[in-house]
């Protein structure tokens, strides 16, 4: 098949695109999950203080990105670990990557079963947004990144829809109380699922060579941080609001179930056209996770040198594909199951954001002292 | 008058030199070419060479015969004083000389030859233009003669930098194309882009502009127009002003406008004549009437295939009513309905004008009524499809307007399909592919994506003038500032 330029850099991208980035990276995790051991009104405190920290982890973050080895791209890793190290670390990689990858897919399309095409085989729905996000992917890595822009504009708004929520007769202030709570394991798991909300800047690491070498960088970082942080207390104290904290623990998708309420002349059911707009997100992010699988199945099986082919990314794509629509059907079949990979996904989202930024300045440090 | 004179120059020494024979041989079987022979008082024979279907003969009588029979000087070039007479050296030369409209004249004894241009002022008087129609503002549009066309703009621009090359394409049309731009305010990378894009041009024969964009684009495949055509000589001096450039065609009209991006296609002169809010508010009508457009008839498709249960009560009840005795399900109404729709445009175009408004009163009623009342199609989809097809016009760009029906078409098969989802995905593909477009290279999408937050002041709305200091970003133009007072 003939030759494309899926990782070919033609114009350098603004800095301001890590700030789309970033931010949508971060919270499509929890609109899309919103599990029950957050629903607690005390865990806003958490969500401040998760930002907080989350914004050093970032400054970390940054330290590498303007790093030397970063600007390089795969040279620059080649350079730090060697090319055997590189190629087992890419290895272990593709572990959070697809699963990621799964459980954002599997998620949204539970979620589209469950308010619009109750009976569409999930497998087919599968096929189709995955097929949509290789159409995305297929114009290269420059103009998906791009597309982040577009995928922010596309949602952001949505946030506004919340906000009647608010003011009475939706907002019952006393369901926010009381603000303090006694420490149990479900704090930990809420604390632990934030943070994995506040996850996704690391696959930046991915993405440097694309983007514009700007001092910036770390502003537009903390700006998608705090973006991220007012998204997940509105949508968190509306939904403490207009639920209350007892009621919201029997909803399985508070998020979206909110939208159900809302009303509007000319449409009912405005959760619909909702999800529909969030497929900009999916899209998004499932595009740009193909072409870093892709780019890492590459650096696996030693083709970094060759031109990206069409039947190279295809089959990247047909398997993750395939291993999504297998996940679905045999792994994923009953509530403790969805659980299990849940927990993964939060430990390993969780994990990933925590040491990957540490490691890689870590490293580099060590590096340039031993010259 | 030559496209390539450079380049000749340097392969004069290859080329058959001009002769008497030589001209006469390629003029063979050209009834409308004449070849006069003169003698000057001093004796000196001279010829003159032309096609007279191409020359202004009232001017070669005046300017040239005339002063060389009865002048006295001792050689031809003194007695033609014409500052633009350019010696000939080669047959090629001299024959393009002849076919561009100018008048070959040779010294016979000492064989020196020249060309005077004389072409035949062939031209329509300046119009209003019609496909961009204004109530306000200057009223003025290009016609087919390029060098008009040129002195428009120039009028618009009396400044040294407006730069103008000239370039020849096309085997057999071998027409004329020229390239303008402001030096020192338009980026050189575009200026290079597209002359390496018109050098690189090669077929035979050019009627309009178009084509030339055609084979100038990357992305050939688009129903996005990539260079904006237009026929206002005040777009074009405007659009040179913030730093595009822009490519005129002999024997069109339509002059292209380059780089641009998706947002320059719903900009309309008069935006910068009326009041900043209404203006803002008329641009902000245009994108939701073009978001309408494309949406509006698959939306119906979609809430009656699948989401009953989106539509109002009340609404459902007229719908239920509506489309309780049709044969067809809401896609094949839908399709049929926009086929119909898409004859009666086309129809109306073709025809002439009184007979086209009355196709457009008798398809828009006449159908419409009796398609209800035989069963063919529901009131509200009349209705809808009515809304869809005045939105589409609302877009100043013919060409994006001419888009817009086949997106609709795909996006009517999605929603067909998977409703809403599905027409989210049309959506997504629509704007993926808009998102990996250029025009000489720069983002299609430009100043969304890529961002440049300072230009959104002239794209969604129309922001007061006195804010709009500077130039667009995205053209990356060498002054950034539009007052003098900073440059």
């Amino acid at each position: 098949m003939k030759p494309i330029s899926l990782f070919q850099k033609n114009m350098p991208i603004k800095a301001v695109t890590v700030f789309f980035i970033s931010n949508r990276f971060q919270v499509i995790f929890f609109l899309l999950v919103f599990p029950q051991y957050i629903a607690h009104s005390y865990m806003i405190w958490f969500i401040i203080a998760l930002g907080i920290l989350s914004q050093g982890n970032l400054y970390i973050l940054s330290k590498w990105i303007s790093s030397s080895y970063s600007t390089k791209g795969y040279a620059g890793f080649i350079e730090l670990f060697g090319e055997w190290k590189v190629r087992i670390l890419t290895a272990v990689a593709l572990l959070p990557i697809l699963v990621k990858l799964s459980v954002l897919t599997i998620n949204f399309v539970s979620t589209t079963r469950y308010y619009i095409f109750p009976s569409v085989n999930p497998s087919w729905l599968i096929f189709v947004f995955l097929l949509m996000s290789m159409y995305v992917a297929i114009r290269g890595m420059e103009n998906t990144i791009r597309f982040s822009i577009i995928a922010f504009f596309t949602v952001i708004w949505i946030i506004l829809l919340f906000l009647p929520f608010y003011f009475p007769p939706n907002a019952a202030w006393i369901n926010l109380f009381p603000l303090t709570h006694s420490w149990s394991q479900q704090t930990w798991k809420g604390i632990l699922f934030i943070w994995a909300t506040l996850s996704g800047p690391e696959y930046l690491i991915c993405l440097i060579p694309w983007l514009k070498q700007d001092q910036k960088i770390v502003k537009y970082m903390t700006w998608a941080n705090i973006v991220t942080v007012l998204e997940l207390l509105i949508v968190l104290i509306a939904s403490l609001l207009f639920y209350g904290h007892h009621y919201l623990l029997l909803i399985k998708y508070p998020y979206i179930e909110m939208t159900r309420y809302l009303q509007n002349p000319i449409f009912e059911r405005i959760d619909i056209v909702l999800i529909a707009f969030y497929l900009f997100h999916l899209v998004f992010m499932v595009s740009i996770l193909l072409l870093i699988l892709y780019g890492a199945m590459r650096i696996i099986f030693k083709k970094v040198s060759k031109e990206t082919t069409r039947k190279g990314f295809l089959i990247t794509c047909v398997i993750t594909t395939a291993l999504i629509i297998f996940l679905n059907q045999f792994l994923w079949t009953n509530e403790r199951q969805y659980k299990t990979w849940m927990n993964i996904e939060v430990v390993m989202s969780g994990f990933t954001y925590l040491f990957i930024p540490s490691f890689l300045v870590i490293c580099s440090k060590i590096k340039r002292r031993r010259r | 008058m030559f496209g390539k004179k450079r380049q000749a120059v340097d392969n004069r020494t290859t080329q058959t030199p001009v002769s008497l024979d030589g001209v006469k041989k390629s003029l063979t079987n050209m009834n409308d070419a004449q070849i006069d022979e003169h003698e000057t008082i001093s004796g000196i024979k001279v010829n003159l060479i032309y096609i007279k279907s191409l020359v202004d003969n009232e001017r070669l009588n005046e300017a040239i015969v005339k002063p060389l029979i009865h002048d006295r000087s001792i050689s031809v070039s003194e007695a033609i004083i014409s500052s633009i007479k350019e010696k000939v050296y080669t047959l090629d030369e001299a024959k393009e000389a002849l076919l561009n409209g100018h008048i070959l004249l040779n010294e016979a004894v000492i064989n020196e030859w020249w060309a005077i241009p004389l072409q035949s002022p062939l031209s329509r008087s300046i119009e209003s233009s019609e496909t961009e129609s204004i109530l306000y503002g200057a009223k003025d549009s290009f016609s087919e003669q390029i060098d008009q066309n040129i002195t428009l703009i120039r009028r618009r621009l009396p400044i040294m930098e407006l730069k103008s090359e000239s370039f020849t394409i096309g085997s057999l049309s071998k027409t004329t194309v020229v390239l303008l731009y402001i030096e020192g305010l338009t980026n050189p990378d575009f200026i290079t882009i597209a002359k390496e894009g018109i050098n690189n041009i090669d077929y035979d024969f050019f009627t309009d502009s178009s084509q030339v964009s055609a084979l100038m684009e990357k992305g050939n495949n688009s129903v996005f127009p990539q260079f904006q055509q237009t026929d206002r000589p005040d777009v074009c001096a405007r659009a040179l002003g913030i730093g595009q450039l822009i490519i005129l065609v002999n024997n069109t009209p339509f002059a292209l406008i380059a780089p641009v991006t998706l947002f320059d296609l719903f900009q309309s002169p008069e935006d910068y004549i009326n009041r900043w809010v209404v203006a803002s508010f008329l641009r902000v009508i245009r994108y939701v009437s073009f978001f309408l457009s494309i949406v509006l008839i698959p939306l119906y498709v979609a809430l009656t295939t699948f989401h009953f249960q989106m539509i109002p009560l009340q609404m459902l009840f007229v719908l239920t009513e509506s489309r309780s005795k049709l044969p067809f399900t809401p896609f094949w109404e839908a399709f049929i309905m926009l086929i119909i729709l898409e004859i009666i445009k086309e129809a109306s175009l073709r025809m002439p004008t009184k007979a086209g408004q009355t196709l457009g009163v008798i398809g828009g009623i006449v159908i419409g009524q009796a398609s209800v009342e035989a069963g063919f199609a529901s009131k509200v989809l009349i209705v809808l499809v009515g809304i869809a097809a005045i939105a589409s016009f609302l877009v100043p760009n013919y060409l994006l307007t001419k888009a817009n029906t086949l997106i609709q078409f795909i996006l009517l098969f999605l929603a067909s399909q998977l409703g809403v989802i599905g027409i989210a995905m049309g959506l997504i593909g629509i704007l993926s592919h808009l998102n990996s477009l250029t025009s000489l290279k720069q983002p299609y999408l430009a100043p969304l994506a890529p961002l440049y937050m300072k230009d959104w002041k002239d794209v969604f709305i129309r922001g007061p003038i006195k804010t709009a200091k500077e130039r667009p970003e995205y053209l990356k133009p060498l002054k950034k500032w539009r007052t003098s007072r900073r440059n």
